[in-house]
């Protein structure tokens, strides 16, 4: 299976690449009042409304620091933004190359973690990482069910209610 | 499709071939038994006739019996196979033939005559063998023939009916997808394995639109970014040959600098030469002042001789009536001291002519070769000022070119970072479309390795670029301390031309004073003549003596007078002399100056043509660190080129999919 690989605070970090849509340059984010506390705002991407999740608040490490990238993937059937200092490889990982996470790695909880992998150091054949160690990160468990919900709910309210309004704003916005 | 490429009709062609093969194979093999079989009953009935004619041949030898023997061959003969018969006996051979004896293809039956229990001759046949039966061979043909095309309808009405017609439809449509209409929909809602196919195919062509659509905004956007970097590229082009120009432009300069320098080297070079020329005439000209002084002062220890000499005669000239004799011997010695002087003064004269002479000689030089040369350096100095301000506006220039390259740059660093995340996307479409994404895979693989060659690259243009203003700097400073050393050479210069005018000064004072020296020493010689003069009247008046003591008296006074008229004249050459040597070490200090001041002169211009050396080296480095950073950007705009190429490539291919109904 192939992973996009990504970085935040220097770590690597790897999702499946059949979640990831699209890989944006970063724009500034649209604050709006309905959106749940985990949602850091909304983007416009080709006229959608898509709401984005910063890794670096949602991992709990300080903010300083520059945002690159934001990767559009596919969570629960609808787009959603991450927030990421860079992307920097798609590469192959077997399998039998991802080893079961521990509790806490780095400071990392595991309950985000789908496992650890060895990256490759540039002479290697494995994946890519400078002989970093990169964490797979489990789609389903970057947000609780609760929060699934919370974002599905004010989704549906965007869409039924503020869609105008939100697009309007966000047009605003981007002129 | 063609028909002949549909898999039922294929399979039905494999299945009438394996068929026809089976076929061919029972009827050549029925044929080669029937064959044998002829050939059997034929060899048999031949051996039959032989063993006849045999035994007839054996039975007769009368002629009757002859004869019956040729009827019986003669009929043996209208078998259609017996073609030649002959029987040879001791007593005589009867040959019987048809025409066609000489065939190759003959078989031959020997058989021997026998009567009682002795041999007696041989029966010799030839036969052909028999004619294939046609008949035999038609019949069977055309009874496989007739299986074989009722088999092959059966075949045909079976797959073509049913099978052949679903996948037809199918293939039709995958036919109208590969052509790149990806708005078609198969329509076969059965419930069998091509059913299954069906959907697959409509949801694969369903995954495939959005994928393609995608792929068309990407490959548009790479586009345009890559004919955004081809423009910056001509650009940074553009830049770096105007900075090899400017570079170009300042060595020139700085060759036409170092060529005033050596011209100024030259002209300096000459000026010493001249200086010391000038110091060795004046030196000269100090020894003819010396010498003209130890005349004078010998003159005058001469005139003083004279004078002390005539003030005695005046004292005898009182008691001269008493002294007559005495008179006569002073004159005579007055005589030869007065011709002593004007042997003296005659050399005096000469001298001073050659002092006023070689003054005016260094007058002239001064004023002609050496004002000139120090013009000429003037000049020169003032070239290579103008040489040094263009040269130092170039570098100027230069650096300005260098800071637009770093603009340039990080306009390239913009796009190289934007064509990685639009590989990066190639990537994850590739991915995701499967099976069908595998050449845009490789496409979007390449586009990576170029984007990130192009950064590699870019990387490699920006430390040439931090080098070269690096650089630019060192030349600015070089041409800085360059300016310096030429307004110090001018100064000198022009201090140098002060001095010479001072030198020519002074040596315009010594030639007035040479000619009011000779001036002085024509009045000596004229007061001497006077004196000659007057020393003859002596003599005649000493003559006249013993005449007139009176007479005497006055022509003393008179003497005296003009004794009196020579001293202060003496007095008057001695001081002018005075000063000559005075002027003289005066010019010849100044010239030690001005030749040391050339000599300095001569050490800046070293220098400075040292440091013209160092531009110069420093110049060429910048060319060729500027042709080695076209290399590298030319070499990029390679990549970026052969990127537009691919990306090019990908999107003609992605314009040929029809991807909306309209």
């Amino acid at each position: 299976m192939k992973y996009a690989i990504f970085e935040i605070a220097g770590e690597s970090f790897g999702i499946g690449i059949d979640r990831v849509v699209e890989i944006l340059k970063y724009q500034d984010l649209h604050r709006i009042p309905e959106l749940p506390d985990f949602v850091s705002g909304v983007i416009n991407v080709r006229g959608e409304v898509v709401p984005v999740i910063d890794m670096r608040l949602r991992f709990g490490i300080a903010e300083e620091a520059r945002r690159h990238r934001i990767i559009l993937v596919r969570m629960e059937g609808d787009k959603v933004g991450l927030v990421v200092d860079d992307v920097t490889d798609i590469v192959e990982i077997p399998e039998d190359g991802i080893s079961s996470p521990p509790k806490l790695f780095k400071g990392f909880r595991a309950e985000f973690m789908k496992g650890l992998c060895q990256g490759r150091s540039d002479s290697g054949t494995g994946p890519a990482g400078n002989g970093k160690v990169i964490i797979i990160l489990d789609m389903e468990r970057i947000l609780t069910s609760s929060e699934k919900i919370m974002l599905s709910t004010s989704r549906k309210k965007l869409i039924t209610h503020g869609r105008r309004r939100v697009s309007r704003r966000v047009q605003e916005g981007q002129e | 499709m063609n028909t002949k490429k549909r898999l039922s009709t294929t399979f039905i062609r494999k299945v009438l071939v394996v068929l026809l093969i089976g076929q061919s194979f029972i009827w050549y093999w029925s044929f080669s038994r029937h064959n044998i079989t002829i050939d059997t009953d034929l060899e048999k009935r031949m051996q039959t006739a032989s063993a006849i004619i045999g035994s007839v041949a054996a039975a007769v030898d009368t002629a009757q019996g002859h004869r019956y023997l040729e009827r019986v061959m003669d009929g043996a003969l209208s078998d259609e196979n017996i073609v030649y018969i002959e029987v040879s006996r001791e007593s005589d051979v009867v040959i019987r033939r048809s025409t066609s004896q000489d065939d190759p293809a003959l078989r031959i039956v020997k058989t021997p005559i026998v009567k009682g229990d002795s041999e007696i001759g041989t029966v010799l046949l030839k036969y052909k063998s028999g004619k294939t039966d046609t008949a035999f061979i038609l019949t069977n043909l055309t009874l496989q023939g007739i299986v074989f095309t009722v088999l092959t309808l059966l075949i045909y009405l079976f797959f073509q009916g049913h099978i052949g017609t679903q996948i037809a439809k199918l293939s039709t449509n995958i036919e109208k997808v590969t052509l790149g209409d990806l708005t078609q929909k198969v329509e076969i809602s059965e419930d069998n394995e091509i059913g299954v196919i069906a959907k697959g195919l409509n949801f694969l062509i369903e995954r495939l639109l959005i994928t393609v659509k995608k792929l068309k905004s990407v490959a548009g956007n790479v586009s345009a970014a890559i004919s955004q970097l081809n423009l910056t590229f001509k650009n940074v082009i553009n830049g770096i040959s105007h900075q090899q120009r400017s570079i170009e432009e300042i060595s020139r300069a700085v060759k036409t600098a170092s060529g005033a320098q050596l011209q100024t080297i030259t002209n300096t070079e000459k000026l010493l030469s001249l200086s010391n020329d000038n110091v060795s005439a004046l030196l000269e000209m100090r020894a003819a002042s010396e010498e003209i002084a130890a005349n004078i002062s010998s003159l005058n220890r001469n005139i003083s001789a004279s004078y002390s000499t005539l003030a005695g005669l005046t004292r005898s000239a009182q008691e001269v009536a008493s002294m007559a004799d005495n008179a006569t011997s002073a004159v005579q010695q007055a005589s030869t001291s007065i011709e002593e002087i004007n042997a003296s003064v005659k050399e005096v004269e000469k001298t001073i002519k050659e002092s006023a002479e070689l003054s005016h000689q260094t007058t002239n030089i001064i004023a002609e070769k050496g004002m000139l040369s120090v013009v000429d350096a003037i000049e020169g100095m003032e070239r290579i000022e103008d040489s040094v301000n263009s040269l130092s506006e170039a570098i100027k220039r230069l650096g300005r070119r260098s800071r637009d390259i770093e603009k340039i740059l990080s306009v390239i660093k913009d796009v190289t970072e934007q064509t990685g995340m639009l590989s990066l996307n190639a990537q994850i479409l590739a991915v995701q479309a499967g099976e069908h994404g595998k050449s845009f895979s490789v496409v979007a693989d390449e586009m990576r390795s170029l984007s990130e060659k192009t950064a590699v690259s870019t990387h490699d243009i920006a430390i040439i670029v931090s080098t070269l203003q690096k650089e630019i700097r060192e030349a600015m400073e070089s041409t800085m301390e360059t300016v310096r050393m030429v307004e110090e050479g001018n100064h000198i210069v022009l201090k140098t031309g002060d001095t010479l005018r001072e030198i020519l000064h002074a040596s315009q004072k010594s030639t007035s004073m040479a000619e009011s020296i000779e001036r002085a020493v024509v009045q000596q010689a004229k007061g001497l003549e006077l004196i000659v003069n007057a020393i003859e009247h002596i003599k005649g008046m000493i003559i006249d003596v013993n005449r007139t003591t009176e007479e005497q008296e006055q022509g003393t006074a008179s003497l005296l007078e003009s004794i009196s008229s020579i001293k202060e004249s003496m007095e008057a050459a001695r001081n002018a002399t005075d000063e000559q040597a005075e002027s003289t070490r005066f010019i010849t200090d100044n010239i030690e100056l001005a030749n040391e001041k050339t000599a300095e002169i001569a050490r800046a211009s070293a220098e400075q043509q040292e440091v013209n050396k160092r531009i110069i080296e420093a110049m060429e480095e910048v060319m060729v660190i500027g042709k080695e950073t076209a290399r590298n950007v030319k070499e990029v705009s390679l990549f970026i080129s052969s990127l537009h190429n691919e990306v090019e490539v990908l999107r003609k291919e992605v314009e040929l999919f029809r991807t909306s109904t309209a």
